[in-house]
């Protein structure tokens, strides 16, 4: 009786073991199709095709490196559109971070009602269309009737050409980036700020510290992961930018325009430049390169932020 | 009475910066009821005009974009996005958390290790295998790619790890669950924050995706509306940009009624990811 009840038990168990196989490989199977046709393949097929010229109508000639050569030592360019995205990564995320920090800080006073309102408010930049947001900022800094100029001839200052000048175009992109993403990084700064436990703040009053000292001392350095986790999104975001420059420039400058980040090429972006080779000059060998070089400066950033992190948290 | 002046700039400060937040939406909406040459008065009209009505017919009567069918084309994906994710992202994340079989750690990796390639990477391929599959100016080509990705499946399998437990699954078992019905019965129940989570997050991202539906629905029938809000006064003679920030009111209305009702756990879920990861 004992006996045949082991055996029951040991063969249940083998069944399971069988069919959590089965359905194991049944219910991960739809993401790895996916995945695999639309993510897996074109990566490889991206590393494969950037050592080629290929127009899509012509035929493919093998060129080796010779793509990354040109990228790196003959395309302006493509140096532009690096330097560009760092420009505005560099105008704006910067101080998205530390007026993301100083809110959350504001938001976490105890004394503070209504929490919940502020918190919905500055965060709603974030949910919303980014081409409906991108085409109020165009207007906003509209060079003839925009708001933003018409301020700075009431101040009894000249207008500005913010589809024109260099500066101003990549000034005001930077200001939309900025706009949108703040109440994001307030947000994870603000869970940042309620996961530092009360009681070291308790010790440090007792010991007789400041609120400066506190928040420099406990504050600052506890925050210090979630700060390197909203600068990794934020640039990972930030090398990726394409929407927020094009809608802009679209509607500013016109679709031409707007392919090309401007007539100075003042606002194309890395990955604004992979669409323009790839969909306006269908070199797609060449674009492909584009891409691979932009998923290794990725993954560099992603790889020192880490590493950055895991020294500091020892 | 120091502390009550420090807790009023707190507040002022505050207040200001929902100011900055909101006065773009303001701005979008003020311009939604003028006409062009409202518009590009000097000085710029503050407040609202009468011609709301006005631009919402231009707009559905547009002679570029038929703007409510661009409407009904980005609900139908953006909503056939959202429950294929969800549906598919919640199984595999249960069986990666939950079920036993070979190769589980290494796939898992893989799906870990994917989760930082940018979107944009293989966009050439991708365009070329939609091109293929004669998926162009179909919902399919941008349905299929969003089905499921590897976000979705990490975030679900570590909150059915946190919320569904071992025990529970086990007890199922002995009452002769199978695995499906053990994912149905168990798992479904326990994550229903997680849905939430997931599926306003996929929602949002598809509705206000714009890269890649401006590259495959190329059709004037099939646009999204992100891509129409482009081209809805590009033929005209003159350009009409109340009409066109009428029509982003509109595509802005339905995430702002998301984020209304389901904001707790849309913060929630973005900061899921920075705090506890």
């Amino acid at each position: 009786m004992e006996r045949k009840r082991r055996g029951g038990q040991a063969a249940r168990r083998f069944n399971q073991r069988i069919s959590d196989h089965i359905s194991g490989y049944l219910y991960t199977l739809p993401f790895f199709a996916i995945f695999m046709v639309f993510g897996f393949y074109p990566m490889l097929y991206t590393i494969y095709i950037s050592l080629f010229k290929w127009d899509m109508l012509g035929d493919r000639t093998f060129v080796g490196l010779r793509n990354y050569r040109l990228l790196l030592t003959d395309d302006p360019l493509f140096w532009k559109s690096i330097g560009n995205t760092f420009l505005i990564w560099f105008e704006s995320v910067p101080f998205q971070i530390l007026f993301a920090i100083l809110l959350a800080v504001l938001l976490n006073q105890a004394f503070i009602k209504g929490k919940g309102v502020f918190r919905f408010f500055i965060f709603l930049p974030n949910i919303t269309s980014l081409v409906a947001v991108s085409l109020i900022f165009a207007n906003v800094f509209g060079v003839k009737y925009g708001l933003f100029n018409y301020l700075l001839t009431l101040l009894g200052l000249d207008r500005l050409d913010w589809a024109g000048d260099s500066w101003a175009t990549q000034l005001a992109v930077a200001a939309l980036v900025f706009w949108r993403y703040l109440g994001f990084h307030m947000v994870i700064q603000l869970a940042g700020l309620q996961s530092i436990p009360g009681d070291l703040y308790e010790a440090a009053t007792i010991d007789g510290a400041s609120k400066g000292q506190q928040f420099f001392r406990i504050t600052i350095p506890m925050l210090t992961p979630t700060i390197m986790f909203s600068t990794l999104i934020a640039t990972t975001g930030g090398l990726q930018l394409f929407t927020e420059p094009f809608t802009f420039m679209s509607d500013l400058s016109g679709a031409v325009a707007a392919v090309n980040g401007g007539t100075n090429n003042q606002v194309l972006t890395v990955v604004m430049y992979l669409y323009k080779t790839a969909f306006t000059d269908h070199a797609f060998g060449y674009s492909s390169a584009i891409a691979n070089l932009l998923l290794i400066i990725i993954v560099i950033f992603a790889l020192f932020n880490s590493l950055l992190v895991g020294k500091l948290r020892r | 009475m120091r502390n009550r002046t420090g807790r009023s700039i707190v507040y002022v400060l505050l207040l200001l910066f929902v100011g900055f937040s909101i006065f773009p939406f303001y701005w979008m909406s003020v311009i939604s009821t003028r006409t062009a040459g409202e518009i590009s008065a000097i000085p710029p009209k503050v407040f609202y005009g009468s011609r709301l009505a006005e631009n919402f017919d231009k707009i559905f009567n547009n002679e570029n974009v038929d703007f409510l069918r661009t409407m009904g084309n980005t609900a139908i994906i953006a909503v056939s996005i959202t429950v294929s994710m969800l549906l598919l992202s919640s199984l595999a994340g249960f069986a990666f958390a939950r079920l036993h079989f070979t190769g589980k750690g290494f796939m898992l990796l893989f799906v870990l290790g994917t989760l930082m390639i940018p979107a944009q990477f293989g966009i050439i391929p991708q365009y070329l295998i939609i091109t293929k599959l004669h998926w162009l100016n179909d919902y399919r080509a941008v349905i299929v790619p969003g089905m499921v990705s590897a976000f979705g499946v990490f975030f679900m399998r570590q909150y059915i790890e946190a919320s569904v437990p071992n025990e529970l699954v086990e007890a199922g078992r002995i009452d002769g669950c199978r695995n499906l019905q053990l994912y149905a019965l168990i798992a479904v129940p326990a994550i229903a924050p997680a849905y939430a989570t997931l599926g306003i997050l996929t929602f949002m991202g598809a509705w206000n995706d714009y890269l890649w539906p401006s590259i495959v629905m190329k059709s004037n029938e099939m646009l999204t509306v992100q891509v129409a809000l482009l081209r809805l006064d590009t033929s005209s003679y003159f350009q009409d940009k109340s009409l066109v920030m009428a029509a982003s009111v509109m595509a802005t209305l339905p995430l702002f009624l998301i984020f209304l009702f389901f904001n707790r756990q849309f913060i929630a879920g973005v900061t899921d990811g920075a705090v506890k990861g």
